[in-house]
């Protein structure tokens, strides 16, 4: 049994026995990890009210080879975003960020992810323009970087240049856009068409965004591409919990 | 499956029993007089089918409507919104409030895809006549509980009730040296004239 400190956000909680809890956290040094913290439900528990979804801290924990389960020995608090559910846009928001890391994080420790969740979980805090805008580039930036960035300039077919200035469409299967010589060729339930603008503005997304919070002309369309994306690529043909409950915030 | 097998797998379903604790339960039973052993049976299964949902605040009651709903000595203009029906034991024990309850059966929780759509809102807002003066949320003081009575403030208010939360800080009897930074600020924040 060695024990561990290291960055960690707590992405879920879970109610565990009668007066304890159950942590997912996306650690900077050891990726995702379960911890149990005993007896945090108790009203003069010594975590208080540290242990919430979206905070980060350094988490200090026994951790047994061989066991998924490990026990929280201290969490000292260095960010509270606690906040995030007095909006509930911005809590919808959280939760997909939140959501990506603790189904698609690697097993292995990823250091920037770690960071890049951080920052955008930040950003939703303080977002002055748009949160839906907000949202969507920093979903992208953790599905790139998880490694499944969409070709958005080539097809994604015959890897062809494609004229960004066009509307187009989008092959989820083939995980980009496709030119008009292959469109033939995919299946038609994989075709996502997009206008001139959502083309561009997905360009604009998956390279990274502009972070200026300014509202996008395709915000729904946006919506729905990554929403089909992540189901496609990373779920399993299933949306994630946390795109049904936005699209309701957002409508 | 052995009987006592059967047993200890049913013990095991329950939250927070594991296999050996299950084993446990199911000799410990073994060991008592048999009288003993069937007046816990036939408690479950008395439980099982009374223990109701009331129509009226979703408590679990063998009424429908509830004694709460149906107390006139209760006051009828308030109504405080709890998660789970096991919270108004705790609301109501402490004496402090003797107005209506409603239940909503969880909160908001997108990673679980939990919506309004899951709880008990509409029902909630179908409870708000004339006679409603005040609605108090008592959800837990996480930040699922701040994003549901954010909502519930969101539906309710317009509808010309005063939305109020439970206060959040210090826990009586508490130490101010060794409570955490989130709650300290909390305390601040919701500081009160005196």
């Amino acid at each position: 049994m060695s024990l561990v400190t290291t960055f960690a956000t707590i992405l879920k909680t879970y109610e565990y026995s009668e007066t304890s809890k159950i942590l997912r956290l996306l650690t900077r040094d050891h990726g995702l990890c379960s911890v149990i913290a005993k007896g945090a439900r108790r009203p003069k528990s010594r975590f208080g009210g540290l242990l919430e979804p979206f905070t980060d801290g350094i988490a200090t924990f026994y951790a047994k080879e061989g066991r998924e389960l490990h026990t929280l020995s201290a969490f000292e608090l260095h960010r509270e975003r606690q906040a995030l559910g007095r909006e509930l846009a911005r809590y919808a928001a959280a939760g997909l960020l939140t959501e990506i890391a603790l189904r698609f994080a690697p097993a292995a420790p990823d250091a920037e992810l770690f960071d890049q969740l951080g920052r955008g979980l930040d950003r939703l805090l303080a977002e002055s323009g748009d949160v839906e805008t907000a949202m969507l580039e920093e979903a992208w930036k953790l599905i790139v970087h998880l490694g499944f960035a969409p070709s958005t300039e080539r097809c994604s077919l015959c890897g062809r240049q494609d004229e960004a200035a066009e509307p187009t469409h989008f092959d989820l299967m083939g995980g980009g856009i496709v030119c008009e010589r292959c469109q033939p060729q995919a299946e038609k339930s994989s075709l996502r068409e997009l206008s001139r603008a959502a083309r561009a503005e997905l360009v604009t997304l998956v390279r990274g965004g502009r972070g200026d919070g300014r509202p996008l002309e395709s915000a729904r369309a946006q919506r729905d591409l990554l929403r089909d994306f992540v189901a496609y690529h990373l779920a399993d043909h299933r949306p994630l919990n946390s795109f049904r409950f936005l699209e309701e915030r957002l409508g | 499956m052995s009987v006592i097998d059967d047993l200890a797998s049913e013990f095991s379903r329950l939250p927070g029993i594991g296999r050996k604790t299950a084993y446990r339960l199911t000799h410990y039973l073994l060991k008592i007089p048999p009288e003993e052993a069937c007046r816990l049976a036939r408690a479950i299964e008395a439980m099982a089918e009374r223990v109701r949902h009331c129509s009226t605040c979703h408590n679990l009651s063998e009424s429908d409507p509830c004694e709460y709903c149906t107390n006139p000595n209760r006051d009828q203009a308030t109504i405080c919104v709890v998660e789970e029906a096991s919270d108004i034991a705790a609301i109501d024990g402490s004496g402090g409030y003797r107005g209506l309850y409603h239940v909503l059966g969880g909160c908001l929780s997108p990673l679980d895809g939990i919506g309004p759509e899951e709880l008990n809102v509409d029902s909630l807002l179908a409870r708000l006549n004339s006679e409603i003066r005040e609605v108090i949320v008592a959800t837990n003081p996480s930040v699922e509980g701040e994003a549901t009575a954010t909502y519930l403030h969101k539906v309710v208010a317009p509808r010309g009730v005063k939305v109020t939360r439970l206060a959040r800080g210090l826990p009586v009897g508490g130490d101010l040296e060794y409570a955490d930074g989130v709650t300290i600020a909390q305390a601040l924040a919701g500081r009160r004239g005196m």
